[in-house]
């Protein structure tokens, strides 16, 4: 009798010690293990490739993010074209800037990336004599469609805005 | 010798008295650096080494080797229960800290939840710049928030925003989505009205005025200027301004035109000696006044809320000296939000 209460005790002791060690767990391990679990469908986090973008690269600017709500009007990139999106705009001061998009669907992204490929056209011809030596930033734009999702990076380095998109 | 066999004798008393109270065991097995003993309810206190060994030996002679072996493993599981339950004391205190220190997370309830996190947002996602010690510091919640003490009705849904890469400055930080802002980068006067710099709800690219016609706005902004000040006549930067505000008054006849004065740059992009110094922006602020005075549209300076008391765009202002930073809009919008 004695014994089973023993180990009915210990089974307590242990389950509880395991759930007080998942509940202390850092949420960065949940997050990654989230990260793996996305990465096997091969679906990417616009969120966090912007954010990549937006940290590990120097800006010159001040970039600010724009709510959900704005992304429309400031992009001219239609709401029903995209499933999410996270994108940083400056004070004007310069070219730089970093447009991420999920689109709806391939079609979509394509539409988008056209979009895009048209404002750094136009952002060229307005910097040219604005600010030209934005233009080096602009010639070196990292636009990329991979599947239903559009990255834009202008900034000083392409190199490595191509290394966290790709 | 005689103070280790004080001590053995008192431990092994004792781990034997805790043993016997409280698993009310009759037999406990103790083991000490001279062997293996035995000390049961009935035994005789042992007072010496010699004691413990012949003790032990007389409990070899017993001849029910199994019932000790029993009662040894008995007390195995004792030990094996006192330490669980202290492991399920423990883990119950720490579980009751933990749930304890986690709700500080979740204790605050907002009562805006949606401009905390507008305010939440700005503060994380202002980047830090490389070229200013000053613009390191990211901007304060009392900055962000500073829309607080003013008239938060406005959501600036009847507004329109033209104007050069200041206002696509603007545009970015603006917190008000249903505000219009028809503006493009190296926006001048004398091009406002026919470069086709503007797409417009067909996909196609229209004029301005295409563009302003879509809409139905009873507040217009603008704010040109900055990109024609080289000019060293102000009378034909007086006739093209006029032109835009007649043209807007025109595609807008129920909007109020509020022309507003080019904003100061810093004193530090004053001395790099181009034309873009804050007299020269004096002088073309003179000639929008006279353009109000003609066409009956509202001269607006924002400068007060922006500008430090020499009149100088503050240098924590602006990466360029020009541009404003995402705190320095929040001002200059929300004293146009305040004066109109």
């Amino acid at each position: 009798m004695s014994k089973k209460i023993i180990s009915m005790i210990m089974c307590a002791v242990m389950a509880m010690s395991a759930a007080a060690l998942t509940g202390c767990g850092d949420d960065s391990s949940a997050a990654e293990s989230t990260a793996k679990s996305v990465s096997a469908e091969k679906s990417v986090d616009i969120s966090t490739v912007a954010d990549k973008l937006f940290n590990d690269i120097e800006y010159k600017d001040q970039l600010v993010e724009l709510s959900e709500d704005k992304i429309e009007g400031v992009t001219g990139i239609s709401k029903d074209k995209f499933k999410s999106a996270k994108v940083y705009r400056g004070s004007g001061a310069t070219a730089e800037e970093i447009d991420c998009f999920e689109a709806v669907d391939e079609d979509s992204a394509k539409d988008i990336y056209s979009s895009l490929s048209d404002y750094v056209e136009k952002q060229k011809t307005r910097y040219a004599d604005y600010a030209p030596a934005e233009m080096d930033k602009l010639n070196n734009a990292v636009l990329v469609q991979s599947g239903k999702y559009v990255f834009l990076s202008i900034s000083d380095d392409d190199a490595k805005a191509k290394e966290i998109i790709e | 010798m005689m103070n280790l066999s004080c001590s053995l004798k008192t431990g092994a008393g004792f781990f034997c008295f805790i043993c016997e109270k409280i698993l009310a065991m009759d037999k406990v097995l103790c083991y000490n650096n001279l062997g293996v003993f035995c000390y049961t309810n009935n035994m005789p206190e042992i007072s010496n080494d010699k004691a413990a060994v012949r003790s032990m030996d007389n409990y070899n002679n017993e001849p029910n080797i199994q019932q000790i072996r029993k009662k040894r493993v008995r007390t195995q599981q004792s030990i094996v229960s006192l330490f669980s339950i202290a492991c399920l004391l423990f883990s119950c205190v720490w579980g009751v800290h933990a749930a304890g220190s986690s709700t500080k997370f979740f204790a605050p309830s907002e009562p805006d939840s949606s401009s905390a996190a507008e305010a939440d947002t700005k503060n994380k996602n202002v980047k830090k710049t490389s070229n200013s010690s000053q613009q390191d510091e990211p901007v304060s919640e009392e900055q962000a928030d500073s829309t607080a003490e003013h008239d938060e009705n406005d959501d600036l849904s009847d507004a329109l925003f033209i104007g050069d890469s200041r206002t696509v400055g603007l545009q970015n930080t603006c917190p008000y989505p249903k505000a219009v802002f028809l503006c493009n980068i190296g926006m001048h006067i004398d091009t406002a009205l026919t470069s086709l710099d503007f797409t417009l709800s067909n996909g196609n690219a229209g004029t301005l005025i295409d563009a302003v016609s879509e809409g139905n706005y009873k507040r217009i902004f603008i704010n040109l200027g900055l990109n024609d000040i080289g000019w060293p006549d102000t009378q034909i930067f007086i006739d093209y301004y006029t032109d835009l505000i007649k043209a807007l008054q025109e595609s807008q006849p129920d909007a109020e035109i509020y022309a507003e004065a080019i904003l100061p740059v810093t004193a530090a992009r004053e001395l790099e000696g181009d034309v873009i110094n804050n007299t020269n922006i004096a002088r073309f602020n003179e000639a929008i006044e006279e353009v109000c005075r003609s066409t009956g549209a509202v001269y607006l300076d924002c400068s007060e809320a922006i500008a430090d008391a020499n009149g100088y765009l503050p240098e924590e202002a602006s990466t360029d000296g020009i541009h404003l930073l995402a705190d320095y809009c929040d001002k200059w919008l929300q004293y146009i939000i305040d004066n109109t």
